[in-house]
């Protein structure tokens, strides 16, 4: 009998169930697209971020009178490739070189670097495609990376400083160098010379010697655990510690790899990624709580309007003797039902948007998550509940005395 | 013992005073109607004898229930279980058809039986038009619907408000001869409540009021 | 407070609760003076039980101990688990008890069994937790806070529980019939039966193992019994068969069905049953009211049932992703070495290193247990590692669908990849495989060891 007014109900109002199906479609598929976007964003969203550079540099490690005397000190350009034999090495993205010394002619910094290398890994076919391209990937380059030892770039700031342009000759390391390109990279380097590694080393007479290594590396999420100080930790908890992928485990394994090396993570990139990811969230919060809010909202306008239609029926059912419960019943079973509709028409709406934003906001599709379904039905029935509440709390209060002798 | 005690029962609304201080008993089986002119309070009395609506003041003993004592839920059972309704406008729920709508009292009442809803419809003459909507119905015949649906929870009192006021003259007679068949069969109270001194010929006793209170009780000599 | 005291306290009271809402709920059905005996017999158990477990402080811990405890637990549910279903059957009118009537209804025989069962229920809880709370109390820098702590906790949420309970116990009757109650006990068991914490299901896995397992020996045995080992035609595709119904998968869906089946069974007969009108009615809105009344009060008796099935089935599936649950972890088969060489056939009657799943085998070296991992490679190659790494512990590693697991880090490692040496990967040992056997030689397979013991102090150094 339910099911026999439900569906003389739904059949009868076509129009407003409509209208109620779609709010409530439309809002569970924004919910469950952003929710779809959140489930990818971490994981996609540190990948991107990840790409802008370097999150863990190895220097050289200053040791005694070192230190106070401002003597400088390097580490071995042959070390590299042992950034690749850690225990984590399927985490290492990049690795780049970078030896930067001061010309005091030009009163500017020279930095050497690999733009592309291909390091040979030992007992692996397929080398390692590395350099500044991979850890620095934002780097624009006008013009050509110097081929040869006689080219170099510009940076940006400094061609402007010195009105340098493409083609033309500056005196570096004490020879003449043709600039084949000028560098905008958005940072310290803008205001440098830089050049091919081997180039600067000869220029400068430091011959595998590097300043320090930028790393890029995938990591896991910093824990609670993650922070504490490995000195103090139990050998069964260093094993732990070392054994997963914290970055500041990745830094010190690579400190082992590089002779007389300190390594530390970048944390401003760390953080500027958990910074991002938290207001992330909270837009899509918000967002998705907003358009919940609509639906609800547009499910209770609707649902009132309908009820105000069929004062006469619930007035009825009370004179016949519905009770609280069975008024509810009738009610609350239509919003299950709207719900359950919407949830899957929203549920497959939110295919189409969240792979929409996919290849809008990353360029890939989102990754489909079959635990959807059951969410987007489950927030569509909550939006509906509650969206009904207010038309159930009115229809509560019809009195059926007078609607039942008013008449038409 | 009586079915039916009301006793000093008023009601008052915000500006008027519909009922003062009735006092009246009736007893299982009778068939009575309230006559009076309109605002004489006589439909307040129904409403209240049928638990849609409560009096301001006085006792209302139904079946020795105190329904005023009653919670709305409880009311809501007495209702189902108790009583049963006819209005002046048929009340039927247009998008069901005439079985559905009596399977409706059932389903409130306790669980539809369709079987048992067609009988109730072929006793009141409607073998015909069992699956017929209210609007494809006629006056009469909506009538009739609404009176299968009244009984079908086999009611021990029937509360009837201008049941024949939008009928003519046949289907009037036509409606309160089915009535009377019905109520020689199931023995229920009928309370009947018109302004139409024709309807009055089916009575046993006819009770007037005017303005909220009983001016005349007496009984019909048929 | 430390954290000990804490966990005590927590024990003590999770006990308590369990206590008391269990003897509520069992009291429920013992109302009435002509039961007062059997509620009685309930006290007396109950006393047995506390006094027990007093004694059980006072003993040695040993690990043994606690498996047997763990399996009683696992026992107790099932009984009750069987008991509930025969009493729902017998309540929906299929005569199950035939013969043992005239003995169940002699209220002589009654108060043993009552006794016997609440004992039985009682007492492997109790003393699981008296063993974690000395546990607890030997972990501690001063065991006697421990004790009073779970003392404490005992006896407060016993009280609390009671208070309250007592409120909603004139509910239980419309509810828990005996069968419900009976059900109530076993589902109680299965979820915070568990002898370490509360939201430690630590009897679901148990549970669940046991069932696996036995779905497991069942099929095996029937089709080892069928099968002719090396039959030209049969063999491989059978064998991939029962290969797929020895996958974890398998014996979760065939131990959830031998569950659950029973109870739907149940729900479905409790609602067909045809109803018997009593001579009173003579309208059709009294039958009417009848029929309702009655499909009310099945539905407010199924709902226990109900709720158990849905427990049931939730908890069967949030376990998968648990780890160490839903691992395949085949215990090692001893071999032994002929001099220098061991030599591992391929294909056994029971065993066939090809079928894709991981094989462990253990031998002894110098007085050591040392294991071993035999398995085929998404090449098709068969590939033979000690069953540890360089790094951890040598705990060995567990199966999981595409890849083993590092038991000790949880480190996924994909098949692809076992056999490399190095990081988290088993250690590799050089095989020469054959038609018919893995061929490996000792000498490896102690140098190797000695990679294991040293690689794990290795990473220490700071």
């Amino acid at each position: 009998m339910l099911f026999n007014i439900l569906k003389r109900s739904f059949l009868n109002q076509k129009r407003a169930m409509a209208v109620m199906i779609v709010s409530v479609a439309v809002g569970t598929a924004i919910a469950a697209s952003l929710l779809a976007l959140s489930f990818d964003i971490s994981s996609k969203v540190s990948r991107e971020l990840r790409s802008f550079g370097a999150n863990i540099v190895v220097q050289p490690r200053i040791t005694g009178l070192a230190g106070v005397s401002g003597q400088k000190r390097y580490l071995r350009e042959a070390d590299i490739p042992k950034a690749k034999t850690i225990f984590w090495r399927h985490n290492i993205l990049g690795v780049a070189p970078l030896l930067v010394v001061r010309d005091e002619k030009q009163n500017a910094q020279v930095l050497g670097t690999w733009y592309l290398r291909t390091i040979a890994l030992p007992g692996e076919k397929k080398g390692f495609d590395t350099g500044a391209s991979t850890v620095m990937p934002w780097w624009s380059i006008e013009g050509k990376w110097p081929a040869g030892d006689s080219e170099i770039l510009a940076g940006i700031g400094i061609a402007e400083k010195k009105n340098l342009k493409i083609g033309d000759r500056v005196a570096v390391g004490g020879r003449q160098l043709r600039i084949s390109g000028v560098l905008n990279a958005g940072g310290r380097e803008d205001d440098m010379f830089v050049g091919e590694l081997a180039t600067v080393q000869l220029l400068y007479g430091l011959p595998g010697r590097i300043s320090q290594v930028a790393v890029s590396a995938l990591t896991t999420p910093m824990d609670d655990f993650a922070y504490k100080d490995p000195a103090t930790m139990s050998r069964k908890e260093y094993e732990k510690w070392y054994c997963t992928g914290y970055v500041t485990s990745i830094a010190k394994q690579l400190e082992e790899v590089f002779a007389g090396s300190v390594a530390r993570p970048i944390w401003p990139v760390a953080e500027a990624e958990g910074n991002v990811l938290s207001r992330l969230e909270l837009l899509i919060i918000l967002l998705t709580a907003v358009s919940l809010l609509a639906a609800a909202l547009g499910i209770s306008t609707t649902m009132i309007m309908s009820l105000l239609k069929r004062t006469e029926e619930v007035a009825l059912m009370k004179g016949l003797g519905a009770n609280t419960l069975q008024t509810v019943t009738v009610f609350l079973s239509e919003a299950l039902l709207i719900g359950l509709a919407g949830g899957a028409v929203g549920y497959l709406l939110s295919l189409g948007i969240s792979s929409y934003l996919g290849y809008q906001v990353f360029g890939t599709a989102l990754e489909q998550k079959g635990m959807l379904l059951p969410i987007s039905i489950g927030v569509s029935e909550v939006i509906s509940v509650l969206g009904a509440y207010l038309p159930i709390r009115r229809a509560l209060r019809i009195k059926p005395a007078i609607v039942l002798k008013g008449g038409q | 013992m009586s079915f039916i005690t009301i006793e000093k029962v008023s009601k008052e609304y915000a500006t008027t005073r519909a009922l003062n201080g009735v006092d009246c008993t009736i007893g299982s089986g009778e068939w009575v109607n309230i006559m009076g002119p309109s605002g004489s309070g006589k439909s307040t009395l129904l409403n209240i004898l049928g638990g849609l609506d409560r009096p301001t003041e006085g006792i209302v003993t139904i079946n020795s229930t105190d329904i005023n004592r009653l919670s709305e839920d409880e009311l809501a059972r007495f209702r189902r279980e108790t009583i049963g309704f006819v209005f002046q406008q048929s009340h039927l729920i247009p998008y069901l058809d005439a079985t559905e709508n009596v399977m409706l009292a059932q389903y409130f009442h306790s669980i539809p039986d369709r079987g048992e809803a067609e009988e109730a419809l072929k006793r009141v003459g409607l073998g015909h038009r069992l699956r017929h909507r209210p609007a494809e119905l006629s006056g009469g015949e909506q009538q009739r619907v609404g009176i299968a649906r009244a009984l079908i929870n086999n009611p021990n009192l029937l509360l009837a408000d201008e049941p024949t006021g939008n009928l003519d003259r046949s289907n009037t007679r036509n409606i309160l001869e089915l009535l009377k068949e019905l109520h020689a069969q199931e023995k229920f109270t009928v309370v009947v409540v018109t302004h139409d001194p024709f309807v009055s010929q089916w009575a046993r006793r006819v009770i007037s009021m005017e303005d909220g209170r009983i001016i005349r009780d007496e009984p019909v000599r048929s | 407070m430390s954290r000990f005291v804490l966990e005590a306290l927590f024990i003590g009271a999770k006990e308590g609760v369990k206590l008391s809402f269990c003897t509520l709920l069992v009291f429920s059905l013992l109302s009435g003076r002509e039961r007062l005996p059997l509620k009685r017999s309930v006290i007396a158990g109950l006393l047995v039980v506390f006094l027990a477990s007093f004694l059980l402080l006072t003993l040695p811990v040993t690990f043994e101990m606690r498996e047997i405890i763990v399996r009683m637990i696992g026992y107790v549910f099932g009984i009750f688990f069987f008991l509930s279903i025969g009493a729902l059957f017998h309540e929906s009118g299929t005569d199950i008890i035939g013969p043992f009537r005239s003995v169940g209804g002699k209220r002589v025989l009654q108060i043993p069994i009552l006794l016997v069962l609440t004992i039985g229920y009682f007492a492997p809880d109790m003393a699981g937790s008296a063993l974690f709370i000395a546990d607890l109390a030997s972990m501690a820098q001063a065991p006697m806070p421990v004790f009073l702590a779970s003392g404490l906790g005992f006896v407060l949420f016993i009280a609390g529980t009671a208070a309250l309970g007592r409120k909603v116990q004139p509910v239980f009757p419309r509810l828990f019939g005996l069968p419900q109650v009976l059900l109530t006990l076993a589902l109680i068991k299965l979820l915070a039966g568990g002898i370490r914490g509360f939201a430690e299901l630590t009897l679901i896995p148990a549970v669940q193992a046991g069932l696996m397992k036995l779905v497991h020996d069942v099929i095996h045995q029937t089709f080892v019994m069928i099968l002719v080992p090396d039959h030209p035609v049969l063999s491989t595709t059978t064998w991939n068969f029962v290969g797929f119904l020895f996958r974890e998968t398998a014996g979760l869906w065939l131990s959830l069905i031998l569950l659950v089946t029973p109870l739907v069974l149940f729900v479905i007969k409790h609602f067909r049953e045809p109803l018997r009108y009593p001579g009173s009615i003579d309208r059709p809105s009294q039958r009417r009211m009848f029929i309702r009344s009655i499909r009310d009060q099945r539905l407010l008796k199924s709902l226990p049932v109900l709720f158990f099935l849905a427990v049931i089935i939730m908890t069967w599936f949030s376990q998968q992703d648990a780890p160490g649950v839903s691992l395949y972890l085949p215990d090692p088969k001893p071999v032994a070495a002929d001099g220098d060489a061991l030599n591992i056939p391929i294909q056994s009657p029971t065993e066939d290193l090809r079928d894709g799943a991981i094989h462990k085998f253990s031998l002894l070296i110098r007085d050591e247990q040392v294991r071993l991992l035999i398995m085929k490679k998404p090449d098709g190659t068969l590939t033979a590692c000690l069953d540890a790494c360089e790094i951890c512990p040598p705990d060995g590693y567990g199966q999981s669908r595409e890849h083993v697991v590092c038991l000790y880090c949880k480190t996924p490692i994909p098949f692809d990849t076992v056999g490399k040496p190095g990081g988290c990967n088993p250690i590799p040992l050089p095989t020469v495989v054959t038609d018919k056997e893995v061929r490996l030689t000792m000498k490896d397979i102690s140098e190797k060891w000695v990679l294991v013991k040293s690689g794990a102090s290795k990473t220490t150094v700071k």
